[in-house]
């Protein structure tokens, strides 16, 4: 039976790794380091990627108290390796994968592991308060210990602003905090703090995400998008991207609904089925799937923010979002816990129990990571010097022999509104004649200019 | 191997003695239609707490961490407060269950594997 892993040992467990399956995985070393000095580490796995494969990223240890998080990931990527390394296949409990579904993993997907997002905290709740939650930094302090920390899943870019987005009736300690005592204070700015931007850094440098999951306790859920309000799929403008719906978020069964289409919605529902399904069949466990406003609404969290990337940023990947609340509540066991629902990990035989039950989550999460569909990608004939490639766009720049780099024009994104597609083609094709001389390249790109214009102002003037 | 410990605390209950000064483990009692923003001057800590509904008289019981102060002054205003436990005491007893040494220093082993191979 386990006990739970340092901070040190989460890192030697990467070396260990990198040596061990040296044709299999590579560290990847973050490239901010967190405000106790520490240098983090994510873990690449699979095999020499070639452009184009689907890849899946995992995080865990956010939340300090919230133990074995980076544990039951670290051993998730020790144990798929091992499996890979055999040829065999992995069982636990009742749940079996065959080697064939391994290999599907390492040989068509990349999966990418940052286990241990926050060390300051996971340190602290190690060492001194147990029941520490956010990161170690002391700036908004002002020298008072029980006003260290931000929530660094409040800090992520998607509705961190939080008074000016929500409804003020859903202000609460739950959706954020710009109080620094509070929980989930959630820093001075979006991305303030160098773990949510070293996640960043790993969405903007693997390309081809298409599942991002963090690993959280303790209501026993498979949680997905959108978590700011309740999703809808009938008002494609009623979106948290529309200043028009300001001041009205974040108040459940009112007026106001997160845009999720109909292929999104089913498509993201089925992959947390598929994770929730893999983790009860381990011992009979009731893991549930809901959107995540199912827990209480947010505002700045990752889920959220790794699905509004694609229609926030251009050109970004779609990544569905997910948090996955391992251990006990839904269980109808936490009437009275025994022990704190967070610690609980400690604890030996339930921290075996608990990597045995989550496991196989991470490793379903990890077979859907390649059923997303995947927009075809239009390699221009003859050829290959491809410098950049995101096939869920279908945007490739290549070198050409002119010595210049070219673009494809993006696909339009079923997701995004007709107009915002019409002036993604736009520009596309303004930046594809912007090295055109002479006169008529000038007029060229003025009318273009007058186009992006003229459809800005029509969907100004008549939204909807 | 990590030891076992049994996890007891005292005194806990609905009517337990609080030191105002500590941090419990606590279900508050909500009315079905209350939502936590009605227990905001309280400053519980109940993040990532479920808020489960008593099949039996439809009440909501909120998970949180509340100070000994908090705990009495919800009382006062009449909420039934049910303490699980110190949490404090808690968690350092879990603390003495984590790993102090590296047992994977320098790379050279690593942790072991929890699924069977088949």
């Amino acid at each position: 039976m386990g006990a739970i892993m340092t901070t040190a040992e989460v890192e030697s467990a990467l070396i260990f790794f990198e040596t061990t399956y040296p044709a299999l995985c590579r560290r990847v070393e973050l490239p901010n380091k967190t405000i106790e000095n520490r240098t983090c580490h994510a873990l690449h796995m699979g095999l020499p990627n070639a452009p184009g494969h689907p890849a899946g990223l995992i995080i865990g240890g956010v939340h300090a108290r919230e133990w074995a998080g980076p544990d039951i990931v670290v051993s998730f990527a020790g144990d798929i390796l091992k499996a890979y390394s055999s040829g065999k296949g992995l069982q636990y409990g009742g749940k079996s994968f065959s080697a064939a579904q391994i290999k599907q993993i390492f040989e068509q997907t990349t999966i990418v592991v940052f286990p241990c997002v926050n060390p300051d905290g996971v340190e602290f709740s190690h060492n001194s308060v147990a029941l520490w939650r956010k990161n170690r930094n002391p700036a908004a302090s002002g020298g008072d210990p029980a006003k260290v920390g931000v929530d660094i899943n409040r800090n992520y870019d998607f509705l961190w602003d939080f008074k000016k987005f929500f409804n003020p009736a859903a202000w609460n300690d739950s959706l954020a905090s710009d109080d620094p005592s509070v929980e989930t204070f959630h820093g001075p700015a979006p991305f303030s703090e160098p773990e949510t931007r070293n996640v960043n850094w790993l969405m903007d440098t693997y390309a081809n995400l298409t599942l991002f999951l963090d690993l959280h306790s303790y209501t026993g859920d498979v949680l997905y998008n959108w978590g700011d309000d309740d999703n809808q799929n009938t008002s494609p403008t009623m979106n948290f991207a529309n200043p028009a719906f300001d001041g009205q978020r974040g108040m459940i069964g009112s007026g106001y609904g997160e845009y999720l289409s109909a292929a999104d919605e089913a498509a993201t529902t089925a992959i947390a089925s598929s994770i929730r399904d893999a983790m009860n069949a381990v011992r009979g466990r009731a893991y549930l799937a809901k959107p995540a406003t199912g827990l209480y609404p947010t505002a700045g969290a990752s889920d959220d923010y790794a699905f509004s990337r694609h229609i926030a940023q251009a050109g970004q990947s779609k990544m569905y979002g997910y948090t996955l609340e391992f251990n006990f509540a839904s269980d109808g066991g936490l009437a009275h816990p025994p022990t704190d629902p967070f610690l609980a990990t400690a604890d030996p035989a339930i921290y075996d129990l608990t990597l045995r039950d989550v496991i196989p989550g991470l490793i379903a999460f990890c077979l859907e990571v390649d059923r997303i569909s995947l927009p075809g990608i239009p390699i221009p004939a003859g050829d290959p010097r491809i410098v950049y490639m995101n096939p869920a766009t279908g945007e490739v720049w290549w070198l050409g022999g002119d010595g210049k780099i070219h673009k494809t024009p993006p696909l339009p994104d079923p997701y995004r509104s007709t107009v915002a597609n019409e002036i993604w083609r736009l520009v596309s094709a303004f930046e594809a004649i912007g090295a055109v001389g002479g006169h008529g390249g000038e007029i060229a790109r003025q009318g273009l200019l007058r186009a992006i214009e003229a459809v800005a102002r029509g969907a100004a003037e008549h939204p909807g | 191997m990590a030891r076992k410990t049994r996890f007891v605390a005292a005194p806990v209950g609905e009517d337990a003695p609080v030191d105002d000064k500590a941090i419990y483990r606590v279900h508050v009692e909500m009315s079905p239609h209350e939502t936590v923003r009605n227990l905001g001057a309280f400053k519980l800590d109940y993040c990532c707490m479920p808020q489960e509904r008593d099949t039996h008289d439809g009440l909501l019981r909120l998970q949180a961490y509340a100070s000994g102060a908090a705990i009495a002054a919800l009382r006062k205003a009449g909420r039934k407060v049910d303490v699980l436990a110190d949490a404090q005491a808690e968690g350092q007893r879990m603390q003495k269950l984590i790993s102090r040494t590296n047992r994977f220093a320098g790379g050279k082993s690593g942790p072991e594997t929890i699924g069977k191979l088949i």
